[in-house]
């Protein structure tokens, strides 16, 4: 029962109860914990991605990001073929849809 | 869906070899283009945070770097940085009759002083006193709202564990009866010390990049390292948690030396943001003050810690129970003799250059405060090694052949 203090695990937020600042999260194994929101609220929807710190939401995790980090690491491999382009295109897809649907 | 690009994303940063050796190979190169034109042999690049340490040594990453790049970790274990003093203050309490909340790290680190025969908090556990191991103050609340006895939240972190205290005062998440004892500290303080110290030996390379925390920038937002970008003319990059993420880092200072640059540019972008979490800083600032705080083994930090404020007293430990404040006139050194914690945490030591390291001091038996959080550097190092140990089981191993 150690906690990584600094360490921040994604999870998909699955309800959430503005009036107390928290909320319901999936860490990926299917069982749903209460966590505190410690960011703006209108920050955390359920389906947000958000990383969660002792038991506190710490950020939210946006396409755009994500995005936003491929482009950095492509500017700094300077066209190096890398894999991590097929991801970006991925995303960028799944962003299409998203705002399509 | 999106969740599975996340993973899918996440495990890029962390298994594609391709790229790690595309970023190696461009870190070798400009490195030896940086070191020749400067006329230097070796260079200093801090990871502040422990979890980057705890990256970087489980990877590997130090078997990567060109011979004479050097990571050195700094002061960010907030566990380890908490003095001996208000551990005694919390095993005192708890042989009060006070139930005791702690995580798992701060119950099994060690006073330099015995309270009636216990070092730790986990050694009044089995003398009697009702101490529990929590992961969050939810949880801690809601025991403690079970039973109503006396209690305590020992709130140990730095910037980004500060909103969870600051929310759960803030939307009454804590029983009247469980009282938090706030040792929050705030880290650019501490990054100034380090650097100012890693200046003092003109032996030593000074540090030449930060390799800042990421999940403190999510609340802070990355301008908080500005000032050290621009005080001490050193790039800072601020870092995701993945092997690849702290590469590209490494990447980026040295692409920043080589160009005579010193700027502060996120890494960590599906995280982090340049103000941070504005409505995070407001809710600390609402119910913390900023005071000058002490660090194990360090001393005094100008405004470096946060309290409760008094509008928010009866949730205070301080002021509820009585806990005795650590004044600077008080300040002793309170590292257990021979232990050379404080200079690992300031980057100014290996754990290998202590005496204890591995001898009395391991995992299962820790005695200094760096062996037992899972993020103290002679932890982290105990359990994955690192380049210098092997150079130094080698050169054992070619002295004896």
């Amino acid at each position: 029962m150690v906690v990584h203090v600094c360490i921040g695990a994604p999870a998909v937020v699955l309800s959430v109860e503005y009036s107390r600042m928290t909320a319901m999260v999936d860490y990926g194994d299917g069982v749903p914990r209460e966590v505190l929101i410690g960011i703006s609220q209108d920050r955390v929807k359920p389906g947000s991605i958000v990383i969660v710190h002792a038991g506190v939401i710490v950020s939210e995790m946006s396409i755009k990001e994500v995005l936003e980090q491929i482009e950095f690491f492509k500017s700094i491999l300077e066209g190096e073929e890398s894999s991590v382009v097929r991801v970006y295109e991925q995303l960028l897809e799944a962003s299409k849809r998203i705002r399509g649907g | 869906m999106i969740s599975k690009l996340y993973l899918e994303l996440e495990r890029e940063l962390r298994y594609n070899k391709r790229v790690a050796e595309a970023v190696k190979n461009r870190i070798h190169r400009l490195f030896t283009e940086y070191s020749g034109r400067e006329g230097i042999e070796r260079l200093k690049i801090m990871d502040f945070c422990g979890t980057h340490e705890w990256s970087i040594t489980y990877y590997g990453l130090r078997s990567l770097m060109p011979r004479g790049l050097e990571l050195v970790a700094g002061p960010g274990c907030p566990v380890c940085v908490v003095p001996s003093h208000y551990i005694e203050e919390a095993i005192k309490l708890s042989f009060e009759g006070v139930v005791v909340y702690a995580y798992g790290d701060v119950y099994k680190l060690r006073a330099k002083r015995s309270v009636k025969g216990a070092f730790s908090l986990s050694e009044a556990r089995s003398l009697g006193s009702d101490v529990r191991v929590v992961q969050d103050i939810l949880s801690a609340a809601r025991d403690a709202s079970s039973h109503g006895k006396p209690s305590v939240f020992i709130a140990v972190g730095f910037e980004t564990a500060a909103p969870a205290y600051a929310w759960a005062i803030l939307r009454d998440h804590l029983p009247e009866n469980l009282k938090l004892l706030s040792l929050v500290k705030l880290t650019p303080p501490a990054m100034f010390y380090s650097l100012e110290v890693s200046r003092e030996k003109p032996t030593e390379p000074p540090i030449s990049g930060v390799i800042a925390p990421g999940h403190v920038s999510t609340i802070t937002g990355a301008k908080a390292w500005v000032p050290v970008a621009e005080n001490y003319g050193i790039p800072v990059v601020v870092s995701g948690f993945e092997p690849l993420d702290v590469l590209v880092s490494i990447l980026e200072i040295l692409r920043q030396l080589v160009a005579g640059r010193a700027e502060v540019v996120i890494e960590y972008k599906r995280s982090v943001s340049w103000h941070g979490d504005v409505k995070a800083q407001s809710a600390i600032n609402r119910v913390f003050e900023v005071v000058d705080d002490a660090w194990r083994g360090i001393g005094f930090l100008p405004k470096s810690g946060l309290r409760i404020r008094d509008n928010y007293r009866r949730h205070d430990a301080f002021a509820e129970y009585g806990v005795r404040e650590l004044k600077p006139g008080m300040w002793e050194k309170d590292m257990p003799p021979g232990c050379r914690c404080a200079e690992v945490v300031l980057g100014k030591a290996y754990p290998t250059h202590c005496p204890l390291f591995m001898k009395s001091c391991t995992p299962l038996k820790p005695i200094g405060p760096c062996m037992v959080s899972i993020e103290g550097t002679c932890a982290i190092w105990a359990r994955y090694g690192s380049r210098e140990f092997l150079d130094e089981l080698a050169g054992e191993i070619g002295e004896a052949g």
